[in-house]
């Protein structure tokens, strides 16, 4: 008896646990039923991207990957249910959009079965247009986009929640929600594009009057230009926050379409954004600021505060512009900013350590290394080369003794008589070139030391 | 970009002269002088003439060329010193040989031939002077010996292996050339200076129109006539030393063959015109100093052939062989000069170089890659 019912408990046991589904996992804002698609990146994008826009925009957007469709008859349904019941958009029904992906395991990996864009809320401009800005993602989910491994399918994935989250990203910029929209990069204004409505011009940057207004403050990357997208925002930020944490400078980024909206010369665009947003960290209000002025393609690097100005002595500075201009010159202009943090933090480990750039003690810029390089190998091996083939001709020209005499100087009677000489000038020739010079240093008005150019 | 300009001196002072957009007239920076612009280039073009001009009056002083080589005072009368003398050829190379009467000449010290032929001794020219050998048999070969120290790259075998064939001493025909050179050459020189001025570099280039001429005279430039003996060879042995040159008698063969001239004075003389013509040009070179560069616009060399003498200068000869080669070595019989091109072993030559490069690699990568570490090694 005893043991009958302890098998019948067993068989229990057994049968709940092939019923139990597999454990889901949960990247942020990302779910995922099959357990199977964690990736750096996924995880980036659920516990950071999606958070990060709803932080920004006050849009909720969720992404859902099932292994079924639940008691419904279509994905939709299923979406449109998850979506309630678990009180996306927030308890009050904000906007909001969820991705919902129906996939298969199977040997390989993942096949896609369906999948499907959900957009609620309160505004019907969100609900109504949103959907028309995701085209990407539908050029990524085929029905055989997850056709690869399990990583693959995970990149796919991956590329089609960035596709959405940018394309979003440009309707919201568009005034496509309606309203004002909320951003990081200049609380209460327009980053760029038009105000709603669509017909007034864009509004620049401008920077709060102290004493009148409540000051704002100024992110460490502020893309006005609207040059960089979510992502590459992201990244920057985080990278300039890092700097600023770790050696107690501001490192700080702004692109802006026109200087002149801000100040008569760039220079006095920066010292209006350095002042006007106090930044800077500390009592000297520490501070490196690089401002891109996008209509006429001007820069301007400039240090702020005895720190700052130290590690980024005037020769640092015009060779740390060498390390982003070439990038920003082909336009490619997250690498060059990313170039201009990443140098801007070897200069202030230097400056820690007591060693700033300045004067000989300079970075290389990859052609200068290039070139170090180049040259190092030439004299390792060609010196050689030379010492060997003069000793050998040396040793071979012992060897013959034999040659011909063309002069008779052995055998001259006396001296040359010069009998008539002269040395007549006739003319003078005069060539000139000018050496170009592609950016000049000078302090600004406002405490600054900058070194600005064209790119 | 570059812009270039050509800037003239003052008449006066030989300052520069700038361009008076005003007057339209050239002025002086330091005295203030004026020119209009015309008058200055018809001087500068004046004097273009004026140098062209030398150079064809130059010309034109100069008449043809200055008469063949005097060969008046060679004769073939030996006198008395014709009873003692003795001729042989050789049937394989052609050579004319004569020595005393007390000498046997026993093979060709050219070919090697051991079968010479007595020969007629008629119709020789008598030699004008002979350097008697100051320097034995010995000397040569230990001359040859020595020939062999300190050269690397010799195969081993060769110094082991190579014997001596023969070693003839010789007095080869010469003849001694007098006569004076005389040239005139005008050059293109220039002087060059950089300097920045402000944001441009600026390259001053000064041109100078240079004129030599003058004269030397040779004495003596000697010319084997014989085509046995390698030209290369007996010019490599120069210098004689003429103040052991002396008359010429039959007592300094005993001992020694002489060869007999095969190459007529006419036609050494060209060998000895080319090395007057190349000295003299030297020599006219050797006065244009200070400039940056030089090159010869237009030249002109014109000879004053002298005197022809024929002598008998003293010559060792000594051949070996090594793997089925012959190899042909000369000394100067008076000075000691001794010359012969050996071989040169490849695999030797190669792994030197080999070994050079490896060790010069190894210290220019530690002298480049750790200056500091390698100074520190050395010492310092």
């Amino acid at each position: 008896m005893k043991q009958r019912a302890l098998c019948l408990f067993a068989s229990l046991l057994l049968l709940l646990a092939a019923a139990l589904p597999a454990a889901a996992a949960d990247y942020g804002l990302i779910y995922d039923e099959t357990n199977l698609l964690y990736t750096d990146r996924i995880e980036f994008l659920g516990t950071e991207t999606l958070p990060a826009f709803l932080e920004r925009y006050d849009i909720d957007l969720r992404v859902d990957i099932l292994t079924s469709k639940g008691d419904f008859e279509t994905l939709t349904d299923t979406a449109a249910y998850l979506y309630t019941e678990y009180e996306y958009g927030g308890s009050n029904g904000g906007n909001g959009a969820s991705l919902t992906l129906l996939v298969e395991e199977d040997a390989d990996g993942l096949t896609l079965l369906d999948w499907v864009a959900y957009f609620a809320g309160d505004s019907d401009e969100w609900t109504t247009n949103a959907s028309w800005n995701i085209n990407e993602v539908y050029n990524l989910l085929t029905p055989d986009a997850l056709d690869g491994d399990i990583e693959q399918d995970a990149e796919v994935i991956a590329d089609a929640i960035e596709a959405m989250v940018t394309g979003l990203d440009d309707f919201v910029q568009a005034g496509g929600v309606g309203g004002t929209i909320w951003s990081p990069h200049t609380e209460g204004n327009l980053p760029d594009g038009e105000q709603p409505g669509g017909d007034e011009p864009s509004q620049p940057v401008e920077p709060p009057v102290s004493g009148e207004e409540e000051e704002e403050t100024l992110g460490s990357v502020t893309d006005t230009a609207g040059i960089l997208s979510e992502h590459e925002w992201q990244q920057l930020t985080r990278q300039a926050d890092q700097l600023a944490e770790t050696y107690g400078v501001g490192v700080y980024l702004v692109t802006v379409d026109n200087y002149r909206d801000l100040g008569s010369s760039i220079n006095d665009a920066a010292d209006a954004l350095y002042h006007g947003f106090d930044l800077g960290i500390g009592e000297d209000r520490d501070a490196i600021l690089l401002l891109l002025s996008m209509d006429d393609r001007n820069y301007n690097l400039i240090a702020y505060g005895d720190q700052a100005k130290a590690a980024f002595t005037t020769a640092g500075r015009e060779r740390l512009d060498d390390f982003f201009l070439d990038d920003f010159g082909d336009n490619r202009w997250y690498d060059g900013f990313a170039e201009y943090l990443t140098w801007s933090g070897d200069f202030l480990e230097q400056a820690k350590n007591g060693t700033p750039y300045a004067g000989d003690h300079l970075p290389m810029t990859a052609e200068e290394r290039s070139s170090a390089i180049r040259t190092r190998v030439a004299i390792i091996l060609g010196v050689p080369l030379v010492v060997a083939v003069i000793y050998i001709f040396i040793l071979t020209s012992k060897m013959k003794s034999v040659a011909t005499a063309v002069e008779a100087s052995a055998y001259l009677s006396g001296r040359l008589q010069l009998t008539r000489d002269y040395d007549h000038h006739t003319h003078t020739t005069e060539t000139r070139r000018r050496i170009e010079k592609e950016s000049s240093s000078s302090d600004s008005d406002g405490g600054g030391s900058g070194t600005s150019g064209r790119f | 970009m570059a812009v270039q300009v050509t800037n003239y001196q003052c008449p006066a002072c030989n300052g520069p002269l700038q361009f008076d957009g005003p007057s339209g007239k050239l002025a002086c920076e330091y005295c203030g002088s004026t020119y209009p612009v015309a008058e200055i280039e018809a001087m500068y073009a004046e004097k273009d003439a004026k140098a062209a001009g030398n150079m064809a009056a130059a010309e034109a002083k100069r008449g043809e060329d200055a008469g063949e080589w005097n060969l008046s005072g060679l004769n073939d009368d030996w006198g008395a010193d014709a009873q003692g003398m003795k001729a042989y050829n050789c049937p394989s190379c052609g050579a004319e040989l004569i020595c005393d009467a007390t000498t046997a000449a026993t093979s060709c010290p050219y070919c090697g031939n051991p079968t010479v032929v007595p020969g007629q001794f008629q119709g020789m020219l008598k030699p004008d002077f002979v350097i008697p050998f100051k320097l034995k048999k010995a000397d040569a070969i230990a001359a040859l010996k020595k020939h062999y120290e300190g050269k690397p790259l010799l195969p081993g075998v060769f110094k082991d292996e190579n014997h001596l064939e023969e070693i003839k001493g010789v007095y080869v025909p010469f003849w001694l050339f007098d006569g004076e050179g005389e040239g005139d050459v005008s050059y293109d020189a220039t002087r060059t200076r950089t300097y920045r001025d402000g944001d441009e570099e600026v390259t001053e280039t000064d041109h100078y129109d240079v004129y030599r001429s003058g004269y030397v005279a040779f004495e003596r430039i000697p010319v084997d006539g014989s085509s046995k003996m390698p030209d290369d060879y007996m010019d490599s042995i120069e210098p004689f030393n003429y103040a052991d040159l002396t008359a010429f008698s039959a007592a300094y063969l005993p001992g020694f063959l002489a060869d007999k001239y095969d190459v007529s004075a006419e036609e050494s003389g060209r060998r000895a015109d080319a090395r007057a013509e190349n000295t003299v040009e030297s020599c006219l070179r050797d006065t244009v100093r200070g400039y940056d560069t030089v090159s010869v616009r237009q030249r002109h060399i014109r000879l004053h052939r002298g005197e022809v003498k024929y002598a008998l200068l003293p010559v060792w000869l000594l051949t070996t062989k090594w793997n089925d080669q012959n190899y042909l070595f000369a000394m100067n019989g008076q000075t000691g000069k001794f010359v012969g091109n050996l071989p040169v072993d490849k695999g030797k030559k190669w792994r030197m170089f080999a070994l050079v490069y490896g060790v010069t690699a190894v210290v220019t990568a530690l002298a480049v890659l750790f200056p500091g570490g390698l100074l520190n090694l050395l010492g310092m």
